[in-house]
């Protein structure tokens, strides 16, 4: 335990935070509301005992036990001058979060890869288009109702002489073992958080 | 006559907007750029990704975590083990899996090996791309004899699949420690001859010094790593402040430079070479005898020979390579130096033989974002520079 993650109990009385997780490998996740990320992450990039100066990743995931349909978004942020991470988590209520790359630029990218992957729109982001989809695609693939072979086929017609959009079609369904009831869970008890 | 007036005489100037790539030798794979030009000045550079996209992140999730580990191979396809080092460690993490010392050594030797590998190709394109083709043919016939090293553990030249969750796959064949010490000894020559062929070369520097200057704060607002912040005057290196494996008993020293243009950028891939070769030497002499992979059963499949033996073994491994392992669950983040940068891997668990969910963090996505950033200004010949120094490989960007 070092300083910082002591004075990460003093973070609660800054903004108001939901919880902070000290996990196995001392890792802290703080988890706030989405209208306290923006002061917070400010707080956090330039006070002088935190001094978060780098967002290394940006990232979204569902529940993991699929109770809520509302999408986590974790920050990973760096400090270089104490060498500690932190992650950030936030509920993305209604599907929307509020931009954070006027304070990292490093977001910017990462917020169109949210709105791309999995519909989660950063709000007043000044440039958001899909970054990795094809041009003209339609839905968000990282999200789990979304089928892993996708809807649709490109592929070259030889009558039409061109690249076209076709329906799927696969000569057999794609086949998933599912083996979460396996008797080798009672190895691990399962962990709440 | 017509009369015009003066005013509708004036000559309307516009910038020029040209399409670079997707398939430019100098765009190093399928990147798209537009750009938009006075004259020959670069007005606004905006990249198009996105071209190379496979899905990896929704493919691991559907696969268990001994069939994801492929994939990482083909994110950066250049420095490869570095990357499954990156998931391997995560995945360990997540199950607290002990690795013992012989395959901890064998994973600090590969990766600095990948290190070379990386840097040969990286020095190697970014010397073809602004004109000089000798480096690049010396570099890829260094870079034959590294994946000739991959091949002996392996199999494969290129996407080894070497490191897995609590281990290496197998022992190193013999005679391959020596085989790579008279690699290393000659590889230094070859170094010192890309050096004396490029570091003092007029068109070199004409071409590189003082084109894409990276100042400190910039690179951490742009969440730089690896050598891109270590260029701009960071002294940071993952492998000094959050070590792992064992790198924290090998001697290495951490280049950094000042002034954070490319010529910079050029000098500290030189010189991380010349560290890995000290590193993998360290190896070399280390290395100890023993087991290659953890001894926890759970996490690996059991011997060959015992396959063979006894009925429980082979039901053991037929558990393992069909269910594979089941993680608790949690979540971590675990970046590790690849020698493009910190790349990590965000991995949550639900306690099935699935990753919930597996985010990459590649550290080009981010380098490449700040290219309309440092081109700006500089002349159009300098962008292939800046993506050449930028060391883009776009299997890990469109992941």
């Amino acid at each position: 335990m070092n300083f910082l993650h002591k004075s990460i109990n003093v973070h609660g009385s800054i903004v108001p935070v939901k919880n902070i997780e000290i996990d196995s490998v001392s890792t802290v996740c703080v988890s706030l509301d989405k209208s306290h990320l923006r002061s917070y992450l400010l707080f956090l990039k330039n006070h002088v005992q935190c001094q978060y100066e780098l967002l290394t990743d940006l990232t979204s995931l569902s529940d993991v036990n699929q109770k809520d349909s509302s999408y986590d978004v974790v920050y990973e942020l760096l400090s270089l001058r104490f060498n500690n991470r932190l992650r950030v988590k936030i509920k993305a209520v209604n599907n929307s979060i509020f931009t954070i790359s006027d304070i990292y630029f490093s977001a910017n990218w990462s917020e169109c890869e949210l709105w791309d992957m999995f519909g989660v729109y950063p709000e007043n982001h000044e440039n958001l288009v899909r970054l990795l989809t094809d041009y003209g695609f339609e839905g968000h693939p990282l999200r789990k109702d979304f089928p892993l072979s996708g809807y649709y086929d490109v592929r070259y017609s030889e009558s039409k002489k061109r690249v076209i959009l076709d329906k799927l079609e696969l000569s057999q369904e794609y086949r998933i073992f599912d083996y979460k009831a396996s008797s080798d869970n009672r190895f691990f008890p399962k962990k709440s958080c | 006559m017509i009369l015009a007036k003066k005013s509708s005489l004036k000559k309307e100037i516009k910038n020029f907007t040209i399409n670079f790539g997707p398939q430019h030798p100098a765009a190093h794979g399928v990147l798209r750029l537009i750009l938009e030009l006075d004259g020959e000045v670069v007005k606004r550079a905006e990249p198009h990704i996105g071209l190379l996209h496979r899905g990896t992140e929704k493919l691991i999730e559907h696969k268990n975590y001994l069939q994801a580990l492929p994939y990482f191979d083909r994110l950066d396809y250049v420095s490869m083990m570095s990357q499954e080092h990156s998931y391997c460690l995560a995945v360990e993490k997540l199950l607290q899996v002990q690795v013992p010392k012989r395959a901890q050594f064998i994973r600090v030797m590969f990766a600095e090996l990948t290190r070379i590998l990386n840097h040969l190709l990286a020095i190697g394109c970014h010397a073809m791309d602004v004109g000089a083709m000798t480096p690049f043919l010396w570099a890829f016939e260094e870079r034959e004899k590294l994946m000739e090293f991959y091949e002996r553990v392996s199999g494969a030249r290129m996407h080894a699949c070497y490191f897995r969750p609590g281990g290496v796959s197998c022992d190193l064949p013999m005679g391959f420690l020596s085989d790579v010490f008279l690699f290393l000894e000659q590889f230094n020559i070859r170094l010192l001859e890309m050096e004396e062929m490029l570091s003092e070369n007029r068109i070199w520097k004409q071409r590189l010094v003082n084109v894409g200057v990276v100042t400190t704060q910039d690179s951490y607002n742009w969440g730089f790593s690896g050598v891109m912040l270590r260029a701009s005057g960071t002294y940071w290196d993952l492998r000094k402040s959050q070590p792992y494996e064992v790198y924290n008993k090998i001697n290495f020293k951490v280049p950094v430079t000042q002034k954070g243009d490319c010529y910079d950028r050029y000098f500290i891939r030189l010189a991380e070479m010349r560290e890995s070769l000290t590193i993998i030497e360290q190896c070399l002499k280390n290395i100890p005898e023993g087991l290659i992979k953890s001894d926890d059963n759970k996490v690996i499949s059991s011997s060959r020979t015992d396959m063979k033996q006894s009925m429980e073994s082979l039901i053991h491994h037929f558990k393992i390579y069909t269910q594979n392992i089941v993680v608790p669950s949690n979540e971590t983040y675990l970046g590790t130096e690849a020698p493009k940068g910190e790349f990590g891997v965000y991995l949550v668990s639900n306690g099935t033989n699935r990753p919930f969910r597996c985010k990459i963090k590649a550290p080009g996505f981010n380098h490449l974002q700040a290219l309309n950033y440092m081109s700006r200004g500089h002349m159009i010949a300098d962008v292939v520079t800046i993506i050449g120094t930028q060391d883009i490989v776009f299997g890990e960007i469109d992941r």
